[in-house]
């Protein structure tokens, strides 16, 4: 016998009950007369992938120092793991992986010792770190390059090494600051493929970066920063659909005011934003660009909606001028 | 894991002294250790063969045309403690100006080192106590070329060794000062000219202090490797003299007032 039933269905919107892995409210930093990072909340979940996009200057590197407790906090809270960065730091290190923006590998020393070297610095037993290495190397494809000196690897081996040796204490957080910047298309797939590995396994990642395929492939969520402040927060699908929309239509002209557009848009679903000599037309339903006529013009694209439009729309500007 | 980090909570105080004996210290420590290790082929053997030289030029050279016993020795017996120290300055303080300064900025090493359990203070700590170890082994190689000279007067010669650690410290600290205080690293040429080699030149290893001129030998007391260099002629002399414990305490005061500075002047550079 089948039943019809009528249900009524009723939101309830539960509080979080991920676990918290860092938590920051009012965060400030200021360097003399430069306020680097103008008190920003953000709260990361365990194994979430968490993004902070923004160009160059916008405060990344300051809150990523501020989180791996290299630089200490003018003002406002930040917890790490529960503790927070103006307490047992030593016990919160012990616990991170840090990537960073540098490549600052020990030329010294070969592969295999870089690694060993660095997990003495965790009290790591030498059988244990051993066995790590030799785990991290695998996993990174560096195990044929164990003896060779640094020196002798790829920019891209010598990124992955970086992020292979900051696995070495088995870490519940990892921060990277912007970790593919400089590398080829192939080496930054592959990076991308094993830090998607590892967030799976139960990490969790925090990246800076400036690049929005890395941001909208990678992360779970994210922000947008901007001289020193957060202006937008969410999902990358979410961010795109709240600020910008759906599909964008770029055009260039030689007289953009004789085309007339806000006219042509004029009560439809459309909204228009305009940097440099380039005209974006956003559409805010799905079909809103479809069939749309556009007169003579010396360039026009029709693409999905995306973070660049995002920061565009936010700030006015694109994520890679400066 | 062996140890267990929640133990380690910063104990608040107004006037901390850094630690150069901290496990994360050792760690460092062990770093540079491996790394000079790798490095073994070039750096071992210049100690030897620059005692050799300046014994040489200095020592039977120059000190064939003396023929007034300094101090109750012969020349080259006077200089012999002397050329021990010499070395010791030389390697102290240029494993913590350009050895420091190399794996600070340039590697970055630095950087790495403090996104781990080890501090900014451990890695400085390091620094130094690996220049002081380096001190030390140069100290021993250049005792080692004197007794083949049959310079060494006593058994309480082998106590410079100590000595040349602590003076070792004591002028690395001097030397991560500087370090910390240069914009680039052509502004150790400073240091170098117008602290080191003054220092070398006029604190007793090549003539007695008391051939300088009366009016000028007080400045000699404010050379922070003079009291190195006295001690260690009061150690190769054998008869250990009271003065001796003055000249350690000397050393040592300098050797607290020295590193505390370059701890903290360090930590002003470099986190902000």
């Amino acid at each position: 016998m089948s039943q019809v039933e009528s249900q009524t269905t009723v939101e309830i919107v539960l509080p979080d009950q991920r676990e918290q892995i860092v938590e920051a409210r009012g965060l400030y930093k200021r360097y003399k007369d430069f306020e680097a990072v103008k008190g920003i909340d953000f709260t990361v979940y365990r194994k979430e992938c968490f993004g902070i996009l923004g160009p160059n200057g916008a405060g990344k590197s300051t809150t990523i120092r501020m989180l791996h407790c290299f630089s200490p906090i003018t003002s406002g809270t930040l917890n790490v793991l529960g503790e927070p960065v103006t307490g047992n730091v030593r016990w919160i290190k012990s616990q991170l992986g840090v990537v960073s923006q540098d490549d600052n590998l020990d030329p010294d020393l070969n592969v295999i010792n870089n690694l060993l070297v660095y997990a003495r610095y965790f009290e790591i037993p030498k059988a244990v770190a051993m066995q790590r290495a030799e785990e991290a190397l695998d996993l990174f494809q560096l195990t044929e390059k164990r003896n060779n000196k640094v020196d002798e690897l790829s920019g891209g081996m010598k990124r992955r090494l970086v992020i292979a040796r900051s696995l070495i204490n088995q870490p519940r957080l990892i921060i990277l600051d912007e970790p593919t910047t400089g590398l080829d298309p192939a080496a930054r797939q592959l990076v991308w493929q094993k830090l998607r590995y590892l967030r799976d396994s139960g990490v969790t990642l925090i990246l800076t970066t400036h690049y929005m395929e890395e941001a909208s492939r990678l992360c779970d969520r994210l922000v947008v920063m901007n001289e020193g402040k957060i202006l937008a927060e969410g999902t990358p699908e979410e961010l795109v659909q709240k600020t910008v929309g759906y599909d964008v239509i770029e055009l260039r002209a030689d007289s953009l005011e004789s085309l007339n557009l806000p006219d042509l848009i004029e009560n439809r679903p459309i909204q228009l934003e305009q940097a440099g000599d380039t005209v974006y037309l956003y559409g805010q339903e799905p079909s809103a660009l479809h069939n749309f006529q556009l007169p003579e013009v010396s360039y026009v694209l029709h693409r999905k909606a995306g973070l660049e439009d995002v920061f565009l729309r936010l700030t006015g500007r694109g994520l890679n001028e400066s | 894991m062996s140890i267990d980090f929640t133990a380690s909570a910063p104990k608040s105080a107004r006037f901390p002294f850094p630690n150069p004996f901290s496990r994360g210290t050792y760690r460092v420590w062990q770093r540079n250790r491996d790394a000079f290790f790798q490095l073994w082929k070039t750096e071992l053997w210049p100690p030897f063969i620059e005692a050799i030289l300046t014994l040489v030029a200095f020592g039977f050279g120059l000190g064939g045309y003396i023929q007034q016993r300094l101090e109750g020795m012969s020349y080259l017996q006077f200089i012999a403690p002397g050329l021990v120290m010499s070395s010791v300055l030389f390697v102290a303080s240029f494993e913590c100006m350009f050895g420091t300064y190399i794996r600070m900025k340039l590697e970055k090493l630095f950087d790495a080192m403090v996104a781990t359990p080890v501090s900014l203070e451990d890695v400085v700590s390091a620094e130094i106590m690996w220049a002081a170890t380096r001190a030390g082994l140069t100290a021993t190689s250049v005792l080692m070329v004197l007794s083949v000279f049959g310079l060494v007067p006593s058994f309480w010669a082998i106590a410079v060794v100590p000595v040349a650690l602590v003076g070792g410290f004591m002028l690395a600290s001097l030397a991560i000062i500087v370090t910390s205080l240069v914009p680039s690293i052509n502004s150790y040429n400073y240091y170098i000219t117008l602290g080191v080699i003054p220092m070398q030149l006029f604190s007793g290893v090549f003539f007695p202090v008391s051939g300088l001129p009366e009016n000028v030998r007080w400045l000699v007391y404010f050379s922070p490797f003079y009291p190195v260099v006295e001690l260690s002629r009061n150690l190769f002399s054998g008869t250990v003299r009271l003065e001796a414990l003055g000249l350690a305490l000397w050393i040592v005061g300098l050797c607290l007032v020295s590193y505390y500075l370059a701890v903290t002047l360090m930590r002003h550079r470099l986190i902000k």
